[in-house]
């Protein structure tokens, strides 16, 4: 079935239409949420969230636009609602789950670094450390440009932000990667 | 360092590293579609139960397309954008007087407004734009409709973007609200024992924060939305209290403040639920909440009793407070994207229940979040001496000791700018001052620094070629007295610190330069010396008369970020600043110094110095450094682990060290623990929070 098609029914309130679209982007939101929230409590709660307020409002989703783009900028907005500095949210829930044994933390998860999953893992370990020590900001427009596949013009659509500057930002981003990342010799 | 290009990645190859590294991370499980569907389908019994329509500020709710087309097409050049014709000459800045303005602006600065919007786009000079009634792009608000209809135009047009959008405007969000810094601040005279105090921006302004003490008690926020007062003074720490505010009032305690007698407690409240009302098509749904912010007052003259004395609301997410004297001010904001208004009051935030009242409302064009700072005299801790509203992009707050700067990044013709209101707040009531445009970006916290009335700002220009950076100061009317421009091309602010008329701050590419500044002559402020070290400080603190000290980045000689550092600078000649000594921690990655200066215990006297590391080399950690300086090293006396078995855990970054008498205090959410700092820093005694 077709986008279009589904996009309709999914606003009837066929619940398995609006599966069927999230089937296609899920694995998207939940990586950039993952790589500008820093934790994957917090991905895990902004993609659900998403998932709800998108589904009560797909109606407004109009004809000409992507279900992709439509729900990434719900994302977006939700994940920077939950920067720390910008609403300063407490984050006694994720202590109560690790106390319950249920850790979610991503550098913690039991087993993440221990299969052999391939030899890039230092590379990886690394790269994931120092995109993680990068500014909200920064995060946000690498992590669209590398998960949503955004343009520049996109990002700076979204962020309300000149398209020079989130060049500048994230060119600069960038560099400090390759600053703090070193390719094996 | 063009040599060193080889050893780095590509852009491409680091994207691509970054999009694997992400693909290797488990997805959650009630992630999955299957998972999502049936709760979907569960949700969707249970609301359909529900009817009714209900109101609420922060809905998400999508604008008709058709609506919002006519309406983008409404929205004039007004404000801000108009200044972009004819500012051919970006090295300078204009100032604009508010004050005249506003008193004349209730009826006739709407009309003048939109009357310089028509012609907007011609060849305006920057003068002439700038002596116009608008304010530099700002207006009081006629009547609360104006706003509304602002509201909902820019609603619309964001819609037209995207449909669901970022709602700020030009924001280094990771500068904004705690990510300051600070120096010491005289609380009250109840305290006996010398004890620390909380690391602010400005001294003489205090701010509100997780943990503190006077010298007698320790009072702190915990986890889980309760505050411990702990009595230290023996060697044995006790539980005096725990308060657990009214949930009805306050269900997350974000900071606090203590003054003698009196604790203050800032926290906020969140009333949300999924929410459905009737439309011609079937129900709609949505998910709503309202945040607001409170602050309580309690009087702890019983330090084992403390009773509620008044609170106190304010509609908006929690920004930051301040309190000089008497007053407490409070900012919060509120996110205008995803509101919907079902009627012209709902959209005016309230205080105290009370409406904003719209003389006290700035409006730009840009109407996408609100920000609103109120004051509270504390001797009458339910009642609002003042409040105002600024509706705008987002903007970030500076507060010096005579008034409260506004602070936004504007755009102009692609040139980067920031744009400054200045409103003073004399015993709590606020009244504009002046305006003014500079260029370039405020980079960091303390780069904006006001002294006896002059205000000084240090801003990076990233839009030009190579980056350059410029120091201002303006006068009390906002008027440009002098400006250092040209430094440091190339390079961008990572620090500056102001002290009396000495200016001192960090650029960086690849090396370090520390850069003295003497701004004693307004009209002539002149760069004295500079001292380069490899390296970066991300923050400095004058640490005595003559020593500067810098925590930031260690990096080789190719940038690669090595460790964090500590470094020293022996600034008693500013025309030659020495490096006296450095300090590299290899194994930690990162340090808090960057993000919240709050974390920070710097004591010249005391000899101390205490900040949060992060690794993430092996495992996970995070640990609490502490430092002495003996006057010609760093010694470190403590390294404590914080996280627990490589767990990642955002809530230890709030630890914080403090100090009364000799005894040094850990305190975290955790547990408080004790050290003698006169014996080597042993550990006297620990207290833990049972949970």
């Amino acid at each position: 079935m077709e986008e279009r098609e589904l996009v309709k029914r999914a606003k009837k309130g066929d619940v398995d239409a609006f599966g069927r679209l999230y089937e296609t982007v899920y694995k998207k939101m939940y990586r950039y949420a993952l790589y500008t929230l820093k934790n994957s409590h917090d991905a895990e709660d902004a993609v659900s969230e998403t998932v709800t307020d998108a589904f009560a409002s797909i109606k407004s989703l109009r004809s000409e636009e992507t279900f992709s783009g439509w729900i990434f900028a719900i994302l977006a907005n939700k994940c920077r609602h939950r920067m720390k500095d910008y609403y300063r949210m407490r984050l006694e829930d994720v202590l109560e789950d690790e106390e319950a044994g249920e850790s979610q933390s991503i550098l913690s998860k039991s087993g993440a670094y221990e299969s052999d999953w391939n030899r890039n893992k230092e590379a990886y370990h690394d790269v994931r450390e120092a995109f993680f020590a990068l500014k909200e900001e920064e995060r946000i427009i690498l992590g669209m440009h590398i998960f949503f596949g955004y343009k520049t013009r996109e990002i700076a659509a979204q962020l309300s932000m000149n398209e020079n500057t989130v060049r500048s930002r994230e060119s600069r981003a960038l560099q400090k990667l390759r600053s703090r990342v070193k390719p094996d010799d | 360092m063009s040599e060193e290009r080889e050893k780095s990645w590509s852009e491409e190859e680091l994207q691509n590293l970054i999009a694997q590294s992400a693909e290797e991370q488990p997805i959650p499980d009630s992630l999955l579609p299957e998972q999502v569907v049936e709760r979907l389908k569960e949700e969707q019994k249970a609301t359909q139960k529900k009817a009714g329509k209900k109101r609420s500020r922060q809905i998400l709710h999508l604008t008709e397309a058709a609506a919002a087309i006519a309406l983008v097409a409404a929205i004039g050049g007004i404000g801000i954008r108009m200044i972009s014709s004819g500012t051919g000459n970006m090295s300078g800045m204009a100032s604009y007087d508010m004050a005249n303005t506003a008193e004349s602006a209730n009826e006739s600065s709407c009309e003048a407004a939109s009357a310089q919007s028509a012609d907007g786009t011609g060849t305006v000079s920057e003068t002439e734009t700038f002596s116009s009634a608008d304010m530099l792009g700002y207006h009081v608000a006629s009547d609360y409709e104006e706003i509304y209809e602002l509201i909902q135009q820019n609603q619309a047009e964001i819609s037209i973007i995207y449909d669901s959008g970022y709602s700020g405007g030009e924001v280094d969000i990771a500068e904004e609200g705690s990510d300051s810094i600070a120096d010491s601040v005289a609380l009250g005279s109840t305290a006996q024992v010398e004890h620390s105090q909380t690391n602010v921006q400005q001294e003489g302004v205090d701010e509100s924060d997780v943990a503190k003490t006077d010298g007698s008690y320790i009072y702190q926020v915990l986890s889980d939305n309760t505050l411990a007062i702990i009595d230290i003074r023996g060697d044995k720490m006790a539980l005096s209290a725990e308060i657990t505010p009214d949930a009805k009032l306050l269900d997350t305690v974000e900071e606090i403040y203590v003054d003698g007698n009196r604790l203050y407690v800032v926290g906020t409240r969140t009333d949300a639920g999924l929410s459905s009302y009737d439309t011609d098509d079937g129900p709609y749904y949505y998910s709503g909440y309202e945040v607001s912010t409170v602050l309580l007052t309690y009087d702890i003259t019983d330090r084992q009793n403390p009773v509620q004395l008044g609170s106190y609301t304010q509609d908006g997410s929690y920004y930051t407070s301040r309190k000089v004297g008497d007053y407490i001010y409070l900012f919060t904001r509120n996110d205008l994207y995803n509101s919907c208004f079902d009627d012209v009051m709902e959209a005016i935030p309230c205080v105290q229940e009370q409406p904003v009242p719209c003389s006290s409302i700035y409006i730009s064009e840009h109407a996408y979040t609100d920000l609103v700072i109120s004051s509270v005299n504390t001797v009458q801790p339910e009642q609002s001496a003042d409040q105002m509203m600024i509706l705008d992009d987002f903007s970030s707050i500076y507060m010096g000791t005579s008034a409260i700067y506004i602070y936004k990044s504007a755009y102009v013709d692609a040139q980067s700018m920031t744009h400054i209101m200045k409103f003073s707040y004399e015993d709590g009531t606020f009244a504009p001052v002046a305006a003014a445009l500079v260029r370039g970006s405020i980079t960091d916290t303390f780069a904006i620094s006001e002294n006896q009335g002059m205000l000084r700002v240090l801003t990076t220009d990233w839009s030009a070629a190579e980056e350059v950076n410029q120091l201002y100061i303006l006068d009390e009317q906002m008027q440009q007295t002098g400006v250092i421009d040209g430094i440091a091309e190339g390079e961008s602010v990572y620090a500056a610190r102001y002290i009396g008329d000495i200016a001192y701050f960090i650029t960086y590419r690849n090396m370090d330069p520390l850069f003295v500044a003497d701004l004693s002559d307004p009209s002539n402020p002149v760069l004295l010396g500079s001292a380069a070290i490899s390296g970066f400080s991300d923050y400095l603190h004058v640490y005595e008369d003559h020593l500067v000290l810098g925590i930031g980045y260690e990096t080789d000689e190719s940038s690669y970020v090595e460790g964090v550092k500590l470094v020293m600078f022996d600034v008693s000649d500013p025309l030659n600043p020495q490096v006296v000594t450095s300090c590299v921690l290899g194994q930690a990655s990162g340090t808090s110094a960057d993000r919240d200066y709050k974390s920070i215990l710097v004591d010249a006297e005391k000899g101390i110095i205490g900040f949060l590391t992060e690794s993430w080399s092996e495992a996970y950690s995070c640990d609490y450094r502490l430092f002495t300086w003996n006057g010609e090293a760093f010694l470190e006396e403590a390294d404590i682990p914080l996280s627990k078995e490589g767990q990642y855990d955002q809530s230890v970054m709030d630890t914080r060290g403090l100090y009364a008498g000799d005894t040094f205090y850990l305190v975290s959410s955790k547990s408080v623990v004790s050290y003698d700092m006169a014996h080597d820093f042993a550990k006297v005694d620990e207290l833990n929070y049972s949970k």
